[in-house]
């Protein structure tokens, strides 16, 4: 029987990386027998081979088109496609393994189409997961509290306990579960390593290097700038939200402009030294265990416990670039304006000096 | 004999800092007619005032209480060394020693101490208006971002709208006598006039002063959504934001006149739509006849306007135009908060002295703590 790779993720695992080179690489891959479904892609990464489209038919997300197709066009699409290898990559279908009433329509639907399934999943630290989630969601314009309490909020749930987010597909005997430590997908890409790590055969050499990663990392300033963002817009728009097809185009370009304003150049880390021990306390003999049984040896991804905070409060900026910010806020405000009525270019003057 | 005790509990948003201002310059007609009005327990941010909040906070809020200013024992020793006939003490914030039984209690030992015949004057509104009066200074003030829907679902949870509740001991009080002005009736005319002769305190019109101030304009619709957005933005540029603070206090009032001068407060913001409306209308029907019934007669009535259309705004749905001035608002008024906060001032100070203050407008009621 072929086989049926799902790369699941999670989300702030290179994922973007690994999506646009598999984009990048087409051709080559079709030419050795894997096989990238169109159906159920995200229509707006064109350049990407990123099936969420799976992932919002599963939830009954409004954000799911059925013209683009879920796992209904998905199965009519490759019933009849003999290459060895379906490959499949959304980081949004991480969560359908415990979210209730899903997780279940999962495992049919992957059973559903006929081949041998293995879950290809990145395994990272906690810390550097939840900093990267955390930021993720501030760019994302997502309502989201200050750093420490919402990563209080996600021990307090365990979210980020591997045996919660994958123990299932490690005891499932449906399906082969394949995890990769992120460290690994530096060698050396994220393509050929998940590749590999998938025994999906390519020779590397026929590999092209993906496009650079245009993946922004939000900075200390601009967590703040961003967030201070989200609560004017929020202001402006009672109604908002960031799944709305305005803020997901503004906070592209919000994050373009924090990245051009300098406040991404150096990284954003947001845990106080206290909670980061008691997070490392709460997540580190389940981390032991999964890597004794996933990999047979120690957890190799030590939490970084030690590492300072760098974030920021915005009155502690200098007045000309707490200036920069208020511009910042006002112009991508009156951009997001135009962009709601229509208007492609809006005529960004900032404020008036008063 | 003990002299006649006048008791002026608010209600907040009833012209209590136009009345108020008023007495402060009437202080001297008053005198002349053997009225009182106690240094003890005055409030010393506002502008000239007569207001009481010290007493208050000694029970309420001892953080606040400012023992310098004194409290009850400096009132009632105060009060033994007048020979004036009718005392006179004015603070909405005392309304809310009757939120709990405990609190009336304490209440009325501390006023039995001054006074065997105490009149209780409290204004009263329809609370509709009330709430809508009070959740759009609570905007203007900076104290709250919440929506108009919000606010009423958060009051909504305590029964401190329920006049019978609170009122009823005094009715019949054989000490304290009850005596409730219909706000509509107050503001009809001379308001310091109408205010003295439902305390019984007999004067001439004529004879006093001229008011000083008018009373503070609410915002209208989009003012009320643009004082919103600014306290949302304070609170994420500066977490840790106080609407009590000197800088604070002193930026919303240069945001109020921004506001009107923007033409925000052209029109008046009314939260209610009918549902809601007719949701408290509902809950407090019964309550609002007894209490009509009681402090006014057989014929006593407290109608609430409920058919006064919704008046708010989205800013969304604003004109570039309009979403402009906001924009400018938000950023003008963040860069004077950061200036003051940055500044010399006493940015952080909560308490801040009466040398202090800045002498622009002021509104005792702007300090009323709704904890409802």
């Amino acid at each position: 029987m072929s086989r049926l790779v799902v790369h699941v993720g999670p989300p702030t695992t290179a994922t973007s990386d690994f999506q646009q080179a598999l984009f990048a690489n087409a051709d080559v891959l079709a030419a050795h027998s894997v096989y990238l479904p169109t159906s159920a892609r995200l229509e707006l990464a064109p350049n990407s081979v990123c099936h969420h489209h799976l992932a919002w038919d599963l939830a009954g997300s409004p954000r799911f088109r059925p013209d683009i197709g879920g796992w209904d066009a998905l199965e009519a699409e490759i019933a009849d496609v003999e290459a060895d290898t379906v490959l499949l990559s959304s980081e949004l279908l991480s969560p359908g393994i415990f979210s209730e009433g899903i997780e279940h329509r999962l495992d049919e639907r992957l059973a559903a189409l006929g081949r041998d399934v293995t879950i290809l999943y990145v395994v990272n630290e906690q810390l550097s997961l939840i900093n990267s989630s955390y930021t993720q969601k501030v760019k994302t314009l997502t309502d989201v509290a200050g750093f420490a309490a919402y990563a209080a909020g996600v021990l307090r749930r365990s979210e980020g306990d591997l045996e919660r987010l994958t123990g299932r597909w490690q005891r499932s005997t449906d399906l082969a579960f394949v995890a990769v430590p992120v460290t690994r997908l530096n060698s050396p890409n994220p393509l050929v390593a998940l590749l590999r790590a998938a025994e999906v055969s390519v020779p590397e050499e026929d590999l092209v290097v993906g496009p650079e990663s245009a993946t922004i990392s939000l900075g200390p300033v601009a967590v703040e700038a961003m967030r201070l963002l989200r609560v004017y817009l929020h202001g402006l728009n009672q109604t908002l939200s960031h799944d709305d097809i305005a803020v997901r185009r503004l906070h592209r370009i919000a994050a373009r402009q924090a990245k051009d304003a300098g406040w991404c150049e150096t990284p954003y880390w947001g845990w106080p030294p206290a909670l980061a021990a008691r997070a490392a306390e709460q997540f580190e003999p389940s981390n032991e265990r999964f890597a004794q049984d996933v990999w047979q040896c120690p957890w190799p991804l030590p939490l970084p416990v030690d590492i300072p905070p760098a974030h920021v409060q915005l009155l502690q900026l200098e007045a000309d670039e707490l200036e920069r910010v208020h511009e910042y806020i006002f112009t991508l405000a009156k951009r997001y304006t135009a962009i709601r009525s229509g208007k492609r270019n809006p005529g960004m003057a900032s404020p008036e000096p008063v | 004999m003990t002299p006649r005790l006048v008791v002026h509990v608010g209600a907040a948003q009833t012209a209590t800092t136009f009345i108020q201002h008023s007495l402060h310059d009437n202080e001297k007609v008053l005198s002349d007619l053997g009225v009182y009005m106690p240094e003890a327990g005055r409030f010393e941010f506002s502008a000239p005032t007569i207001l009481h909040q010290n007493l208050a906070w000694e029970h309420l809020e001892p953080e606040r209480f400012d023992a310098k200013a004194g409290g009850w024992d400096a009132l009632v020793a105060e009060v033994e060394q007048s020979p004036a006939e009718v005392i006179l003490l004015s603070s909405e914030s005392l309304e809310r020693m009757t939120h709990s039984t405990a609190l009336r209690e304490t209440f009325e030992s501390q006023l039995k101490r001054i006074s065997d015949d105490v009149t209780i004057l409290y204004v009263v509104r329809d609370q509709l208006s009330y709430l809508n009066s009070l959740y759009n200074q609570n905007v203007k003030s900076l104290r709250s971002t919440q929506t108009f829907d919000e606010y009423i679902a958060r009051i909504s949870k305590t029964d401190q709208m329920n006049l019978e509740k609170r009122f009823r001991p005094w009715y019949s009080s054989s000490v304290f006598e009850f005596v409730a002005v219909p706000f509509e009736n107050l503001v009809s005319g001379n308001v310091l006039y109408n205010f003295l002769t439902a305390a019984r305190i007999d004067v001439s019109e004529d004879m006093l002063e001229k008011p000083r101030t008018v009373p503070t304009e609410p915002l209208g619709p989009v003012g009320v959504e643009a004082a919103r957005l600014l306290g949302g933005y304070l609170r994420i540029l500066d977490p840790g934001f106080d609407h009590r603070s000197y800088a604070a206090l002193k930026l919303y009032r240069a945001a109020a006149r921004k506001a009107r001068e923007n033409g925000w407060c052209n029109d008046s913001f009314w939260g209610w739509d009918q549902d809601l409306a007719q949701a408290l209308a509902a809950r407090e029907k019964d309550s609002n006849a007894r209490f009509a019934r009681s402090v006014w007669g057989p014929e006593g009535r407290l109608d609430l306007p409920m058919h006064k259309p919704q008046r708010t705004a989205r800013l969304v749905d604003q004109s570039a135009e309009t979403l402009s001035l906001v924009h400018r608002f938000v950023g003008t008024m963040s860069r004077r908060y950061l200036n003051l906060i940055s500044g010399a001032g006493p940015a952080r100070s909560r308490r801040p002295g009466k040398a202090e203050h800045d002498g622009t407008e002021t509104d005792a009621a702007e300090d009323y703590e709704d904890d409802i």
